[in-house]
């Protein structure tokens, strides 16, 4: 818990900070009749840092396992070579939800570049850490636009002990062990609208396809260095819908 | 246009399923063990000697040529008898370990010596000698009658059992066996000269293997074959042979080929009255007979009891057949093309015989006592009781009967049925 909260503080520090710099003591006038009145905004500075920050959900197919015809089988299964029998999984829809945020540098009216982190709940909290591309078509009005993200998303940082563990996958339960979730590579390539507020503002309707390399370890140590160790990877691919603001 | 975006997302997030690998590792202390078979050393039981003698202590089958009478002994060996003008003279034993059956063609003797098939020259049997070994020969059977055989491995030999050795170590997901190599090393190649008490019953013609050994014509011994068939075995010019017949050999041999009939296996052949015996046993006590009308063959089948010995009275068309505890007939189809037996008889005989046979019009019985036999389709009317006359098996030539039993092998002269006499 106490590691959760440290996560957190971090996250928060690593939003606000950017944040403040990147508005420069402007007025940020988030007016959105204005924005749909006027096509486009004049004297809207085209070169120069930017922040983003976005919340975004990841839908998709996850496997689940069906606890309800699930039994525990005893820990003799844990020290004998006999597998269990496989337990009733089922596919289902899940949602993650993503929160992320970014500075980087515009370049010119069309191209910038910039680096993010985020927070994500999967089956377990990712927190990427990204680089990205960005294209807009036009700067002064409502305007399609591209980004790719590319990174690494971090899991936790150290294995955790459990006195019972139940799991997804294999072993699917087990006691006295200790998992470590660890991230991977992550793609995120996204389209979107971007729809300018203010001189200094723009709101952003982003649709992506999101694939995500996971893995986790499940260790179970004894006596003159036994151990059983279960690792499991998963390609997650998602779509996700969000919501995103950009200042400059 | 909505439609088709919500077909879009539906598809797509159809298409978002996951990949999913999951790979166990461990590395473990465990207890492994591996079974190493022991095989049967045949140095000893394969020995065939000749010694001076040995007590008669289970005779099963006597044979007979112009100089001697041999009497089996069953597991042990052959007793020798010599022919001296007219009686009988203990000559010698030749030990053949596990023998179950034998039979003599001139001065050769087939018989069996646990698996193998041993052709023996006997013309002197003081110096009895083996001319021929054929091994494993009793223990071919195939496709559905395997489990016939006794465990053999080609090369190694019978497998009498097995000893198992544990190895403790460390397995890992990569390596998941201990190393036998040193064991196998130590362990590959175990014998023993012993074979298991546990093959062997109070019965042994009901232990495996199943050995029956025939002489058929003048010089063809007749053993069952690898699978309904027969394995007809020659010695000739110092060569062995076997040929396998069966059902679709050309030319037609003169017997029909044993059928191996499903949950039976065969305990006793024997060659009387010009027919093949197969005394069979399995869930029902079961008689296959087999006769010259090729490929004819007539089955008797006995649901309480398993036939002890049979004989066949051709003037009543009839088998004779001792059940241990009486007698029974069993009469064939007046149709003779119909090879069912047409009607089965006990004769409420009380009757603790083992071997029965026909003399003239007569039936005679021998087990604890010789008895003499009226048959008729009725009844069987007694004639006349020998108690002096016992035995476990016989041989007869014309007038003269050979019964041996643990006392020795004695002759009858049994020209007059009504009057039985030894021939001292």
């Amino acid at each position: 818990m106490a590691i959760m909260k440290k996560n957190y503080l971090i996250i928060l520090l690593l939003v606000l900070t950017p944040s403040t710099f990147a508005q420069s003591g402007k007025v940020v006038n988030l007016n959105l009749e204005d924005s749909v009145n006027q096509s486009h905004f004049k004297n809207r500075k085209e070169k120069g840092f930017y922040s983003a920050m976005q919340v975004s959900f990841l839908f998709g197919s996850a496997q689940q396992i069906d606890r309800g015809s699930y039994y525990y089988l005893g820990p003799e299964y844990l020290s004998s070579m006999i597998a269990p029998p496989p337990p009733i999984t089922r596919n289902v829809l899940a949602i993650a939800p993503s929160f992320t945020f970014t500075n980087g540098y515009m370049f010119n009216e069309h191209w910038a570049a910039g680096a993010g982190v985020g927070f994500e709940v999967f089956d377990h909290n990712l927190f990427p850490l990204f680089a990205e591309l960005r294209y807009t078509v036009w700067d002064h009005k409502i305007s399609p636009f591209v980004t790719i993200k590319g990174g690494y998303s971090f899991g936790s940082f150290k294995a955790r002990q459990y006195d019972q563990l139940y799991l997804n996958w294999l072993p699917y339960y087990i006691y006295d062990a200790e998992l470590r979730h660890y991230g991977g590579f992550m793609v995120h390539p996204e389209i979107g609208v971007k729809v300018p507020l203010s001189e200094n503002s723009d709101l952003l309707f982003t649709a992506a396809y999101r694939f995500q390399k996971i893995k986790s370890i499940v260790r179970k140590e004894s006596d003159n260095g036994q151990f059983d160790e279960w690792e499991h990877k998963e390609d997650i691919n998602r779509l996700s819908f969000g919501l995103a603001i950009i200042f400059r | 246009m909505k439609r088709f975006f919500y077909l879009i997302l539906a598809l797509l997030l159809l298409g978002c399923d996951d990949k999913i690998e999951d790979i166990h590792r461990y590395s473990r202390v465990v207890s492994q063990s591996k079974e190493y078979p022991v095989y049967l050393d045949m140095s000893e039981i394969g020995n065939i000697t000749v010694t001076a003698s040995m007590p008669q202590e289970s005779p099963f089958k006597i044979a007979f040529n112009d100089n001697y009478y041999f009497v089996g002994d069953m597991h042990k060996g052959i007793h020798v008898y010599e022919k001296n003008s007219g009686s009988v003279s203990y000559l010698c034993f030749i030990e053949c370990q596990y023998i179950k059956d034998f039979d003599l063609v001139d001065n050769q003797i087939f018989c069996n010596n646990f698996l193998d098939m041993v052709v023996l020259d006997v013309s002197n049997p003081l110096q009895a000698n083996v001319l021929h070994r054929q091994e494993n020969h009793f223990n071919r059977f195939t496709s559905y009658k395997e489990y016939w055989n006794v465990p053999y491995l080609e090369g190694k030999g019978v497998i009498v059992g097995t000893q198992t050795h544990v190895l403790t170590g460390t397995v890992t997901d990569e390596k998941p066996d201990l190393d036998f190599t040193e064991y196998d090393q130590l362990y590959g190649n175990l014998t023993t000269k012993v074979l298991p008490d546990t093959w062997f019953s109070s019965r042994p013609e009901y232990d495996k293997p199943y050995i029956g050994i025939l002489k058929v014509g003048t010089d063809k011994i007749y053993t069952y074959g690898s699978y309904n068939s027969w394995a007809i075995c020659t010695f000739l010019s110092g060569a062995f042979n076997v040929i396998e017949e069966d059902l679709w050999s050309a030319p037609m041999g003169k017997y029909a080929p044993p059928y191996y009939y499903s949950n039976v296996f065969p305990v006793r052949m024997f060659f009387k009255d010009s027919i093949i015996y197969i005394l069979s046993s399995g869930y029902s006590g079961d008689c296959i007979l087999y006769n010259d009308d090729y490929p004819l063959s007539y089955h008797l089948y006995f649901s309480d009891f398993r036939p002890l010995d049979i004989t066949y009275v051709p003037t009543m068309q009839a088998f004779f057949v001792l059940s241990g505890q009486s007698v029974w007939g069993a009469f064939k189809n007046t149709d003779p093309t119909y090879t069912v037996i047409g009607k089965y008889i006990d004769y409420n005989i009380p009757t603790d015989a083992t071997s029965i046979f026909l003399k003239g019009n007569s039936v005679i019985t021998i087990g604890n006592k010789l008895s003499v036999y009226i048959p008729s389709e009725n009844e069987l009317t007694l004639v006349k009781d020998y108690p002096d006359i016992s035995g476990t098996c016989y041989s007869k030539a014309e007038d003269i009967l050979a019964v041996a039993n643990t006392q020795g092998l004695f002759l009858y002269d049994i020209n007059n049925l009504e009057n039985i006499n030894p021939i001292p």
